[in-house]
């Protein structure tokens, strides 16, 4: 079982639904966004495109977040996912610093205001790097990510690669979807169709 | 995307760099000149400075930590992560260096050669892994150079040839005629390797690493890195231990080159961390 996403820059609008959704569902704390959506521009006057794309932890199946990890807090579990076991984790930013997708994000622990209802901001991560898990949890009750059931477009697809019948795999064979960052080699989890 | 210079270490990070680096160079310069003579005449009060500087180093690594309770865990996964290596580098040093003061102290001086070269080995891969440890970081192209880990080390030597000088005026321990030319052989290959560094970091084609480099070259940063780590840091001391070399006046240059070069390493440290850019996310980038 290998557990991939796959995202359609063409659907995507750059709505932000799925940045807001992940927030709330997993009470990030203030200026943290487990998945954040960049804007780029491409060609030349009067051809230009405009492009909304999704970004969020990729995943890697040779993740550097992994190998610099002085705890073994970050570990990948046997369907793909790369997770962080905030018990052990102290906080040293490493991974942050190896990220190549800058997608882990240090939680300070600083004290919230006092309109914060408790538990926001993820109490339990305070004073450790967070990133996003594809929503593990969601995932084991046979749940998709939130950001992949909020999305009005269908621009998120999820699901197992090995499973030749499922929609990924489909699209993984007939799309040619790419990567970010396609120099390393990281072989990220997460694809993109519509980049051209 | 752009890119985006790195916020995740600062200032502790790299004083911990410097303590470290300058703590293992004192230890193992002072032992690698004292076993010339058999180890005889070791001064406690140096080696234990050398240990306080490493664990100076290593408090202030720890305070920069979300969880400095967890500190101890830093060692479980030494087989991939310079970070777990260094743990357990700092702390093996530490401990030869407490077994030699302890050995001296009990006059057990059959165990001091062995323990010795077990301190110098551990200084070495203490003043080393800095570099190392920055090197991992694959997607910071300043950071990303075969040339920091030999860049550290030689800085580590030196702050702790500087920190010999400076015992040496003070406690009398008789070393100034070796460490007058040996602090001229390491500051000449110094030199050389901070040169490179920056000029292979300015030739890189990474855009994080343009960014890094705009960055020391922008107006703020430019005249403290060209004052600190160029006019203080290299260029000042390379003239005093030139002099000191050959001229009949030693004590007072080699004393203005080890202060002047401490305070460049420590900006050198600051400079190297600060100035670090993450590369830009995009598919564009990439074919533009």
């Amino acid at each position: 079982m290998k557990y991939v996403m796959v995202i359609d820059l063409n659907q995507c609008v750059g709505c932000d639904t799925c940045t807001v959704a992940c927030k709330l569902d997993n009470q990030t704390g203030s200026g943290i966004q487990w998945g954040r959506v960049i804007e780029e521009e491409s060609g030349r006057f009067p051809e230009v495109k405009k492009l909304y794309i999704p970004i969020l932890c990729m995943h890697c199946e040779e993740s550097e977040c992994l190998k610099v990890c002085p705890t073994k807090a970050t570990y990948r579990d046997p369907r793909g996912l790369v997770l962080i076991d905030y018990d052990k984790c102290m906080g040293c930013q490493y991974c942050m610093l190896a990220c190549p997708y800058m997608a882990r994000h240090f939680n300070e622990a600083r004290t919230p205001p006092p309109d914060v209802p408790a538990g926001a901001g993820g109490d339990s991560r305070k004073g450790v790097v967070e990133k996003c898990d594809f929503c593990e949890d969601r995932l084991s009750v046979g749940g998709l990510p939130r950001c992949v059931e909020v999305c009005s477009y269908d621009a998120r697809i999820f699901g197992d690669r090995d499973d030749p019948g499922s929609r990924v795999a489909k699209l993984l064979a007939e799309e040619k979807p790419e990567v970010l960052k396609p120099e390393g080699t990281y072989h990220p989890s997460v694809y993109y169709i519509g980049v051209k | 995307m752009s890119p985006r210079l790195q916020a995740e270490w600062g200032a502790r990070v790299s004083l911990d760099f410097f303590f470290g680096g300058a703590g293992a160079g004192l230890l193992g310069s002072y032992l690698l000149i004292a076993a010339r003579n058999g180890y005889r005449g070791l001064s406690v009060a140096v080696i234990a400075t050398g240990v306080v500087l490493v664990l100076l180093g290593l408090l202030l690594l720890a305070s920069e930590l979300g969880r400095p309770a967890k500190a101890l865990r830093s060692m479980a996964n030494p087989g991939t992560s310079w970070m777990a290596r260094g743990a357990v580098f700092n702390l093996a040093l530490i401990a030869a260096a407490l077994l030699l003061i302890t050995a001296l102290l009990a006059g057990l001086r059959m165990l001091v050669p062995a323990v010795a070269m077990l301190t110098v080995l551990c200084s070495a891969l203490v003043a080393a892994y800095p570099g190392f440890l920055l090197f991992g970081a694959k997607d910071i192209r300043l950071w990303h150079s075969r040339l920091l880990p030999g860049l550290m080390f030689l800085y580590s030597l030196m702050s702790g040839l500087s920190l010999l000088t400076l015992a040496d005026s003070a406690l009398h321990l008789g070393m100034q005629a070796t460490l007058r030319p040996a602090a001229l052989i390491v500051m000449l290959p110094v030199t050389i390797l901070f040169v490179a560094f920056w000029g292979r970091s300015s030739a890189a084609m990474g855009c994080g690493c343009w960014e890094g480099l705009r960055r020391l070259a922008g107006r703020q940063l430019l005249a403290p890195f060209v004052v600190s780590t160029i006019v203080v840091g290299i260029l000042l001391p390379l003239v005093c231990y030139v002099y000191a070399a050959f001229s009949g006046v030693a004590e007072l240059p080699m004393l203005l080159g080890a202060v002047s070069f401490l305070a460049g390493a420590v900006c050198l440290r600051y400079f190297v961390v600060k100035a670090a850019s993450h590369e830009p996310v995009t598919f564009l980038a990439k074919r533009s």
